[in-house]
């Protein structure tokens, strides 16, 4: 795309010479005032929300915010110290790895599988989006109750196969756990993007590869997975800021962050200290950090994974 | 002005212990041999609680005349320390980790996550808030009755008193005379005998004036549901001590959680219960100190 602009823009740069000294459009307010709701909804939703969190993180509050003290680095200074905290990052790193690999490979999946099937589609599409209208904090309920390990359905069946299943004691139990339920709610929004990147792979494509004598298997690999790269990367970023940002809820409604501290992730630590705990200071140091985590991971992948796609 | 006010009593299935010959239990010895009297007459477990911090470290405590933290639990005021990371605790938080072999205990989850243990028939026991009677009346499937807590007899010769939890009822300042007026209205509707006698009848809860439980007993509630005054029995078995009063701690909430992380890891068989108390004390201190500079 970049490379079609700069030569048109060099071609007509190049034609203008001849015909005109200069291209140039009458100024108009009109291209201001249309990105102004974007550039308000920016400022008042993100800008201003993230500047107060940074500055909040340079104080000591009380529960009722009647008395604070500025206290620069402090609250990050503790954060620093504390075992804990630091433990949660690499904890972070596997929980959202795995939500986005889970997730968009149940989605790409059935998106293979779907992609072919016309007949009453609007209709398997409308039903396959809600799991993402579901709250992730009932998202989790669900999983509770199937999970339950005295009336949970799933317990049930793997106490046949010899899987004793109690994730209130078993950590590794109750991550996997947590993990299923936030990619489950997922894979709805996954699904639909591939399966629109898959249905715009032009047929032709695909026919001359079976002529040539590729399998469905062949041609899933060679033609549709690097025809859809664009839209892996763009999920694989959407997914990872939802892993990172907002699974908190699940992990209040399934463990708690328990057993032990076995699913204290990042995000839901912000969580807990801020709203449960009311330690304003140290849930913002938390989510600043959390913040610039975030934009740097994105960077990367921006810089490196984008590299590797072909538009 | 209290509203939800309750205390961790014993809960226990009548129908299980009858089957299995065992009796109700005083003592946490006379816990144990029920324990393994029901799990031998074929059920999955024999006892189980929730809201750990709560029921096995605070009211342990108060139950057996123990500090849990300094200047009177932090009645005395700031720059307490706490000091439940005692032999005594630890002695009985060990002592319940071994019963985890052969499921004589089984650990159901923070809060009331367990409940259904109880209510569907795995376990036979399980101490929790007085206030699940009336999720136990309307979800058990078997014949329950409660009792007081059991007794240490290795820290103590008789039980205390225990402690409430649940919550509290708060006016805010700076609104119009006619709010506060309708306000106090309807805190005296709370509040009068009818409607509190209704309340800690229907959900477990304890009365908060005497005339709601002079009431109840009027009525015959106690006499027609034996047990369902435990939790008053309870608080009020003995004129409270220093230890036995409550508990005033700072970002207690987070402190209860890393008391709940660290018995976590005793039942999973991570650490004995010295270690995870100690840990525990330490890292609750260090909450201590961040309140006291919030609060200053």
């Amino acid at each position: 795309m970049v490379s079609f602009y700069t030569r048109h823009s060099l071609h007509a740069a190049l034609m203008g010479h001849h015909m005109l000294k200069r291209v140039h459009f009458p100024s108009s307010p009109l291209p201001y005032m249309l990105v102004a709701p974007q550039l308000a909804i920016t400022l008042v939703f993100f800008i201003w929300p993230a500047s107060q969190a940074m500055y909040q993180s340079l104080l000591i509050e009380d529960a009722f915010g009647l008395g604070s003290e500025f206290v620069w680095f402090e609250n990050f200074e503790v954060l620093w110290q504390d075992q804990h905290y630091l433990d949660a990052f690499l904890r972070t790193a596997v929980f959202s790895v795995l939500v986005a690999a889970l997730s968009m490979g149940t989605a790409l999946i059935l998106a293979g599988f779907a992609q072919r099937v016309v007949k009453g589609a609007m209709f398997y599409r409308t039903l396959l989006i809600w799991p993402y209208a579901v709250a992730p904090v009932l998202a989790g309920a669900l999983w509770v109750f199937m999970f339950n390990p005295t009336l949970g359905i799933f317990p049930y069946f793997l106490e046949f196969v010899g899987v004793d299943w109690n994730h209130y004691l078993n950590g590794n139990q109750a991550m996997a756990l947590v993990i299923m339920a936030a990619a489950w709610k997922q894979v709805a929004y996954n699904f639909l993007f591939y399966l629109a990147a898959m249905q715009s792979i032009p047929n032709s494509v695909i026919e001359a590869a079976a002529i040539d004598g590729a399998g469905p298997g062949r041609r899933f690999v060679t033609i549709i997975l690097p025809l859809i790269s664009p839209t892996t990367f763009f999920l694989l970023v959407i997914n990872m800021v939802y892993a990172f940002f907002e699974t908190f809820g699940i992990i209040h409604a399934v463990t708690q962050g328990g057993p032990g501290s076995a699913t204290t992730i990042l995000v839901y630590k912000v969580f807990n200290d801020g709203f449960v705990g009311l330690d304003l200071g140290g849930s913002a140091a938390q989510s600043v950090i959390l913040m610039v985590l975030v934009v740097a991971m994105t960077v990367v992948q921006f810089r490196y994974v984008e590299r590797k796609v072909e538009y | 002005m209290p509203f939800n006010s309750s205390t961790p009593v014993m809960w226990y299935n009548k129908t299980a212990l009858d089957a299995a010959g065992a009796s109700v239990s005083k003592t946490w010895d006379d816990v144990k041999v029920t324990a393994q009297k029901l799990v031998d007459n074929g059920m999955d477990c024999g006892v189980s609680f929730g809201w750990q911090s709560w029921v096995m470290v605070e009211n342990f405590s108060a139950w057996h005349n123990m500090e849990m933290g300094t200047k009177e639990n932090g009645f005395a005021g700031f720059y307490t320390e706490f000091s439940f990371n005692n032999e005594a605790v630890a002695a009985r938080l060990d002592g319940i980790a071994a019963m985890t072999e052969g499921n004589l205990f089984k650990y159901g989850g923070r809060r009331g996550d367990s409940l259904p243990m109880f209510t569907s028939g795995e376990c036979g026991m399980w101490m929790n808030s007085s206030a699940y009677y009336g999720s136990i009346k309307t979800q058990s499937e078997v014949e329950f009755g409660q009792t007081m807590l059991p007794l240490d007899t290795t820290v103590a010769d008789a039980p205390q008193n225990s402690i409430i939890g649940g919550a509290t009822l708060w006016v805010l300042g700076g609104h119009d005379d006619a709010e506060y007026k309708g306000t106090a209205q309807f805190l005296t509707y709370l509040s009068s005998p009818e409607v509190q006698a209704w309340w800690h009848q229907e959900t477990g809860y304890v009365p908060i004036t005497t005339a709601a439980y002079e009431l109840s007993k009027a009525q015959g509630f106690y006499e027609s549901n034996p047990g369902t005054d435990t939790a008053i029995q309870q608080l009020s078995l003995n004129k409270p001590t220093p230890n036995s009063r409550g508990l005033r701690f700072g970002n207690f909430v987070q402190v209860r959680d890393v008391i709940n992380e660290e018995l976590e890891a005793v039942w999973a068989g991570d650490k004995n219960a010295t270690d995870a108390l100690n840990a525990a004390a330490e890292r609750g201190n260090t909450l201590l100190r961040k309140f006291e500079r919030a609060a200053k």
